[in-house]
């Protein structure tokens, strides 16, 4: 990647050179960030004592969740997605948007755990949609479905201030530095890439990975894995200068998001009139969500244009077939994320001589009574899914990547300043730099 | 925008929300890094094998007086460590709770100091990019990241190797090469220092057949003569000495506690016991099975017990604990009935019960398990080990079938629907690729192994044993009963060579000693007969109290455990 840096030509070297060393420094941590997640490891527990006097441990009683409060958790999401939308459209005040996602924060956050989660709930739609036994809460119903119908009609109003992921990060982006537009254009091929393995993890049940890595529930419930409070830690200190990175760069339900939003009915905007072209709110997103207008002239002939994008259309095809070809691949891989293939790798490693002692789950499994055999058949099973499931996964990806080119490809006439229906947060930062007021 | 107090500076408040923001963040780093270094310092504890508690628990299993004392230090110890465990959780509670304050207060300010100095809008900027430009690098970029992601995937499609893919095809090459190819992965041979000892019931591989021949074939219990030693037996029990060296091992079980008891086999001098505890509740058994039917194994270096509990405990010969695990209290309607065997590096238990059917393999050294395999009906029949020409077999008998698996991965060789009733009988095997099974209730059945495989040679349904184990000479084959009849059958072709009727039946299995056949009946009567097509008898001679037991025969000498007393028939 600086070896690129190194030697681009240099009109495209002036894209770099104002903030090409911070977002390399980024672009690190959030590489870090990473390889912090995939060794998560179990929480420290002191074991159950053993007697020898025959006593034995009472039976394990997990409470079921109380549903108490979830009647108000519907009641309170309905009415904070109002205020957003009435914050965002028509008061367009930064700070009342502001101090809603405060409350936000606390209620959604500290008060309720941070559960029940539209971010997590595409996860239970999911489970539903794949396993007819599996019944929806319709709680979880409502979070999913009540923050794209809003986006749907108004706009991101739920990133803006209602999600409690979005709002300890809103909170914590003090010097907020704009990504450039090119790098946040192909980090956001990242959440497709996330909501792919969540769907496909949910479908072969390998867990919910979206809350298992769900990097600030740890500070939400104050406790978590060391390395996923770690993983949380580090991602609000970046937060501080690259605002809201899990939401751009990582969040599924962003994706869903942002479909919805790019067919908003209304939407926020800049200005509240008519823009003057004054080109003072253009630094005022840290989000790259503000679209310039168009230039009058182009390098091109429109008929280049035109051959281009027709050979990027008929490349779509090519590229899905590419992504199943290579997700055909990733069986051994993505077999990896659901704990039975896991256990069935480390018993068969175990007994070819890989590992020189047993681990907690393999004694724990040599201790009951399944059979190996049972144990590989299930894992063969779930191999067999998990290759198709790389094919879909595959045939997604490319399918994005295809789209994202055709996306950019096509000439949009703007004449104004004004906010990407898809990326904006409809977070408010834009609305006091702008000299219109009414 | 002129005048808008949007933008308004507070340069003075903005000044000491940001000397707050300092103080908090530089508290909350403090606080930070006392929680890693608390984190690291936990990662390593291991208040389980604390080398103090690890002392005690072996101060414990090596002591049999005042280990109250010693349980009482184990628990003020687990106490200890709990306490500090659960003290230190409250104190990461509290530094969370003082971080987590420390962040909020650092932002805060931090967010007042932006507030009170805002950051004026600029226009006019010189690096404004080309909107043409960006479009072009954007699609540059995006095929490149499509092509890393290739990359990364063809890597990561290569570099996650399955061992399970591995394990499987070993499994599939073992099941789908013929025979003879089989040996070459398949255990070929027991180990000559297990056929050189009596290292489980009915010796080497459980057959029934003596490597010793000069054994004594005339004593006197009344007179001692021909009796090397005779001592008592410590506690009860329906098993059978097993022999290692000059160690004889053997056990014991009541409602007050099982037993593991080693003799010198030079002299009768029992040179240790011990007590093999159990947490479980005692199951019912009936009084001719007992807490401990199951004959012991050993493997040349550890000798393995297993009782009525489920509880399997192996000890090294100077008595000392290795392992111990309860398998699960066995539910059956006598009691546990099999006896253990191993091939030298893994242990072998027929675990068929009512509730769950499996035979498993367990790491002589470790007690791990190597493999298990379920099965499908009950029994109290023993396994047994032979040595085919593919290679060795473990052979199991149930209340339907005699199935064979490979001792190495616990793979269903064969299998074949020939006994029934309630099998205690064991199988047995003539070394020439004929494998017997009988059982009362069905029939006898003689099974030719082609090419590791069986065939049904003959079968036979008159005279047929209950306890008592089958045994096979070269070209014979003979069945001991418990109505007190021994028959003689030809081992290929299943005809009847001769019957002999005797006044008390057998539990205790014969054993072919040579050319001798050493077979002994519920009163204490040893009769010792030729094996061969007729009957000849060489001698009958008495115990004088009843004998269960099957005897161990090694080194020119006979240990039989009476009911109350353990010989030594031999010369010195």
């Amino acid at each position: 990647m600086r070896g690129f840096f190194m030697t681009a030509k240099a009109q495209r070297r002036k894209v770099f050179r104002w903030s090409g060393l911070r977002v390399f420094a980024s672009l690190r941590s959030i590489l870090l960030l990473l390889l912090f997640v995939f060794p998560a490891r179990a929480e420290f527990r002191f074991p159950m004592p053993e007697f020898a006097t025959g006593y034995e441990h009472p039976a394990v009683h997990t409470p079921g969740p109380s549903n108490a409060m979830v009647g108000w958790d519907i009641v309170v999401l309905i009415a904070t997605l109002t205020l957003a939308a009435i914050f965002v459209l028509k008061r367009r005040k930064r700070r009342e948007i502001f101090l809603l996602t405060l409350f936000s924060l606390i209620y959604f956050g500290f008060w309720r755990n941070g559960c029940v989660c539209s971010v997590g709930s595409i996860q239970n739609i999911m489970a539903g949609i794949c396993d007819p036994a599996y019944g929806v809460p319709l709680a979880v119903l409502v979070f999913f479905a009540a923050p794209l119908l809003f986006a749907l009609l108004f706009g991101r109003v739920f990133c803006a201030a209602v999600c409690p992921l979005g709002a300890i990060q809103e909170a914590v982006a003090i010097r907020p530095v704009k990504v450039p537009p090119v790098v946040e254009k192909v980090l956001s091929i990242l959440p497709y890439i996330y909501l792919g393995l969540a769907m496909l993890s949910v479908s072969m049940g390998a867990g919910f990975i979206i809350c298992q890595y769900d990097p600030f529930v740890g500070f939400f419930r104050m406790g978590a894995s060391f390395s996923m409070l770690i993983f949380g830690g580090l991602m609000l200190v970046l937060g501080i200068f690259v605002a809201r990175p899990y939401c751009r760069f990582l969040c599924p339900y962003g994706v869903l998001l942002n479909w919805c939003s790019k067919l908003s009915r209304h939407h926020a905007t800049i200005t509240p009139a008519d823009c003057i072209q004054c080109e003072l709110c253009t630094d005022s997103c840290p989000y790259n969500a503000i679209n310039e207008p168009t230039p009058d002239q182009s390098p091109e002939t429109r008929s280049k244009g035109a051959w281009r994008l027709g050979r990027l259309i008929l490349l779509v095809p090519l590229m899905i077939l590419l992504g199943v070809g290579v997700g055909s691949l990733l069986k051994e891989p993505l077999s990896r994320m659901h704990p039975t293939v896991r256990l069935a790798e480390r018993i068969a490693g175990e007994d070819l001589g890989r590992y020189a002692e047993t681990n907690i789950e393999s004694e724990a499994f040599r201790a009951s009574d399944t059979p190996n055999e049972e144990l590989y058949a299930e894992a063969v099973e779930l191999k067999t899914g998990f290759a198709r499931g790389g094919k879909w996964l595959g045939a997604f990806i490319g399918l994005v990547i295809g789209c994202k080119l055709i996306a950019v490809s096509i000439l949009r006439k703007r004449t104004d300043y004004e906010p990407d229906r898809g990326t904006c947060f409809s977070c408010g930062r834009c609305f006091k730099y702008c000299p219109v007021k009414e | 925008m002129a005048g808008n107090r949007e933008f308004k500076q507070r340069p003075i408040l903005g000044l000491m929300t940001q000397s707050v923001a300092i103080v908090a963040a530089l508290f909350s780093l403090v606080i930070c890094i006392l929680l890693m270094a608390d984190f690291v310092r936990i990662q390593k504890m291991d208040p389980l094998n604390d080398p103090h508690l690890l002392q005690l628990r072996e101060q414990l299993a090596n002591t049999t007086e005042g280990s109250e004392a010693v349980i009482k230090q184990i628990r003020t110890f687990d106490l200890y460590a709990r306490r500090a465990f659960f003290s230190n959780q409250e104190q990461r509670r509290t530094g969370g709770l003082l971080l987590l304050g420390g962040m909020v207060a650092c932002f805060v300010a931090l967010k007042l100091s932006i507030l009170w100095k805002p950051k004026l809008p600029t226009v006019g900027k010189s690096d404004k990019v080309d909107h043409w430009e960006l479009n072009a690098l954007f699609r540059q970029l995006m095929a490149g990241t499509g092509i890393f992601l290739v990359v990364v995937s063809l890597f990561l499609a290569f570099a996650v190797q399955s061992d399970l893919s591995m394990v499987l095809a070993r499994g599939d090459e073992q099941a789908g090469k013929p025979a003879p190819h089989v040996g070459q992965t398949f255990q070929s041979a027991l180990p000559e220092e297990m056929k050189a000892n009596w290292p489980s019931l009915r010796g080497p591989g459980g057959i029934g057949v003596a490597n010793s021949t000069n054994t004594p074939m005339h004593w006197d219990i009344e007179s001692g003569d021909g009796v090397l030693w005779k001592t008592e037996v410590p506690v009860h029990g329906f098993n059978s000495p097993i022999v290692w060296g000059n160690r004889l091992f053997l056990t014991g079980g009541d409602e007050e506690g099982q037993e593991v008891f080693c003799f010198d086999a030079n002299t009768g001098k029992q040179l240790w016991s011990k007590t093999v505890e159990t947490t479980v509740e005692l199951p019912e058994v009936t009084e001719d099975t007992g807490y401990a039917a199951p004959t012991m194994a050993t493997d040349g270096q550890r000798v393995f017990a297993i009782f009525a509990t489920g509880e399997l405990a192996a000890f090294d010969f100077e008595g000392n604990p290795v392992w111990q695990k309860n398998l699960g209290v066995p539910t059956n309607p006598y009691g546990m009935g099999s006896s253990l065997i191993s091939d030298g590096e893994r242990l072998f238990v027929q675990y068929d019960h009512e509730e769950s059917q499996k035979v498993i393999a367990l790491d002589c050294a470790s007690g791990n398990p190597v493999w298990q395999t379920p099965r499908k009906h009950i029994s109290w029949a023993s396994p047994s080990l032979i040595e085919t020409e593919t290679g060795v077999q473990l052979l199991l008998n149930d209340e339907e079938n005699v199935t064979a698996y490979d001792p190495r991965s616990g793979k269903q060789l064969w299998t074949v629907k020939c006994l029934g009733g309630e099998v205690a009988p064991s199988p047995a095997y003539n070394g020439k690729g004929v494998v017997f099974v009988a059982n009362e209730y069905a029939q006898a059945s003689a099974l030719k192994l082609v090419d590791g495989t069986p065939e049904i040679l003959w079968q036979y349904d008159e005279y047929l044993p209950e306890i008592s184990s089958p045994l096979a000479a070269e070209n014979l084959f003979f069945i001991t009963t418990s109505a007190g009849d021994v028959v003689c059958l030809d081992a290929a072709t299943g005809e009847v060579k001769w019957e002999q009727e005797f006044d008390e039946g057998f539990s205790s299995s014969p054993v072919l000693v040579g050319d001798r056949i050493y077979s002994i009946d519920l009163e204490g009567v040893v009769h010792i007969f030729e094996a061969a097509a007729e009957y000849k008898e060489i001698a009958t001679l008495e115990m004088g109290e009843p004998v269960y037991a099957t005897p161990a025969f090694m080194d020119g000498r006979i240990y039989i455990r009476g009911d109350e007393n353990l010989y030594c028939i031999g010369d010195e």
